[in-house]
């Protein structure tokens, strides 16, 4: 008995200390941080709910991230009936108004970052900022391994000129030479 | 989706980057950066994506709300997606502008044979829980083969190099311990991102005996053409 209020405490001790790392992730989805908050508390609230549902412990993370994209998806169907989670557009050239010095560095790439495509999105954060696996991220998000890797493929090339762009414009370059094999 | 004359795609290139692909499979990229400066330079681009993104969101703080005791209700969802890309202040802006690797002539040795005693490790965020992994290996691996001619290398690059610097890092009193304790363990601090530092404003002191002069792509790919075993923060994590 004793041991299972210990398991119990200790499983709420991990679940609130995912906070920051949920809103993160969500931060990097929505580009929104007051519903990004909001996402995060719902997602903790139904952890802490369903907790016991939980069968594997070394999982809890991967399953915090199902709940807080299930949380996200739910959000999306309410607010946004119109968005196509599958939209594979080509992201926007967004650039940030009045940002400078470091703070336009994390404003250009949240700008590139929220240009992209909500599914890209999702991949990209789960695996660039959380560090999970392709399988992790296949599990979490219900999508095969090859549409992460094609998900992601796609969000790094995006990211990749958009920043390249940003970073040549700000440096006051020309067209950088190519390389001739 | 681009496929490169060594049969490699892009799709590969991405698992590479993120420490996806079984061993040999990575020899078979590494073997391909070798040979064909197109990929070595894809692969550097995938690797500043990745510094861009951690960047990006390095300092986001969520408020310090309480844990929900029943199932909270949207309170604020109501207010709908509002596009915010206000920007956080962060620790450091990294490398992400001048990063360049264009120009990388460097080789690397296929069928090297790697050396489990000489190993570098590299770290490439600020994160001190990171920082604090890649000492923790050192210290237990140099403790645990004192007399088997090991070599341990710490290269940092990007915001890995804010880990070395005074003033900057938490970690100053620990690597000098360690320095002083091992001979045999050694911090690099790269050429360009220090160069970067110095773009952005910033005068970068680093630790007594902290090493630079060379970028730290240069100088992991010298180490593996010497033999010694290439070690990432994200792998150590796993061990």
């Amino acid at each position: 008995m004793i041991s299972k209020i210990c398991a119990k405490s200790g499983l709420r001790k991990e679940i609130a200390a995912s906070r920051v790392r949920l809103y993160r992730v969500a931060l990097a989805w929505c580009g929104d941080r007051m519903l990004a908050d909001d996402l995060v508390q719902e997602t903790l609230s139904l952890g802490l709910q369903k907790a016991h549902q939980l069968r594997e412990r070394d999982r809890l993370n991967a399953w915090l991230y199902s709940i807080l994209s299930n949380c996200w998806k739910q959000h999306l169907r309410s607010y946004r009936p119109h968005e196509d989670l599958d939209d594979d557009r080509p992201s926007g050239d967004l650039e940030p108004d009045s940002a400078v010095g470091q703070m336009e560095v994390v404003a250009r790439v949240r700008c590139a970052v929220g240009g992209l495509p909500l599914e890209q999105r999702k991949v990209l954060a789960l695996v660039d900022l959380e560090g999970f696996s392709y399988g992790d991220v296949a599990s979490i998000l219900e999508i095969p391994i090859g549409t992460v890797m094609s998900r992601l493929y796609r969000a790094r090339k995006s990211l990749i000129n958009l920043l390249e762009k940003d970073s040549h414009e700000s440096q006051g370059h020309a067209t950088p030479i190519r390389r001739v094999k | 989706m681009k496929t490169y004359d060594t049969g490699l795609d892009d799709l590969t290139l991405n698992a590479f980057v993120d420490g996806q692909l079984d061993p040999e499979m990575e020899r078979v990229v590494m073997t391909g950066m070798q040979n064909d400066p197109e990929i070595r330079e894809h692969v550097c681009k995938l690797r500043r994506a990745k510094d861009w993104m951690r960047t990006g969101f390095a300092d986001v703080r969520s408020d310090d709300r309480p844990l929900p005791k029943s199932k909270a209700q949207f309170g604020r969802l109501g207010t709908g997606i509002a596009a915010s890309f206000m920007a956080i202040a962060i620790g450091t802006g990294g490398a992400i502008l001048g990063y360049t690797c264009a120009d990388r002539e460097s080789v690397m040795v296929a069928g090297q044979q790697q050396d489990p005693m000489r190993v570098v490790l590299h770290i490439d965020d600020s994160d001190p829980a990171h920082f604090e992994t890649v000492l923790d290996y050192a210290e237990k691996f140099l403790e645990e083969n004192r007399s088997r001619g090991t070599q341990v290398e710490v290269v940092a690059n990007s915001g890995g190099v804010n880990l070395l610097r005074s003033g900057a890092s938490p970690f100053e009193d620990r690597v000098r311990n360690l320095s002083e304790q091992y001979s045999n363990l050694h911090f690099i601090a790269c050429m360009n991102s220090l160069r970067n530092l110095r773009r952005q404003g910033i005068d970068p002191v680093m630790f007594k005996g902290v090493h630079s002069g060379a970028t730290a792509v240069d100088h992991i790919v010298q180490r593996l053409h010497d033999g010694w075993t290439y070690q990432k923060i994200d792998n150590l994590e796993d061990i």
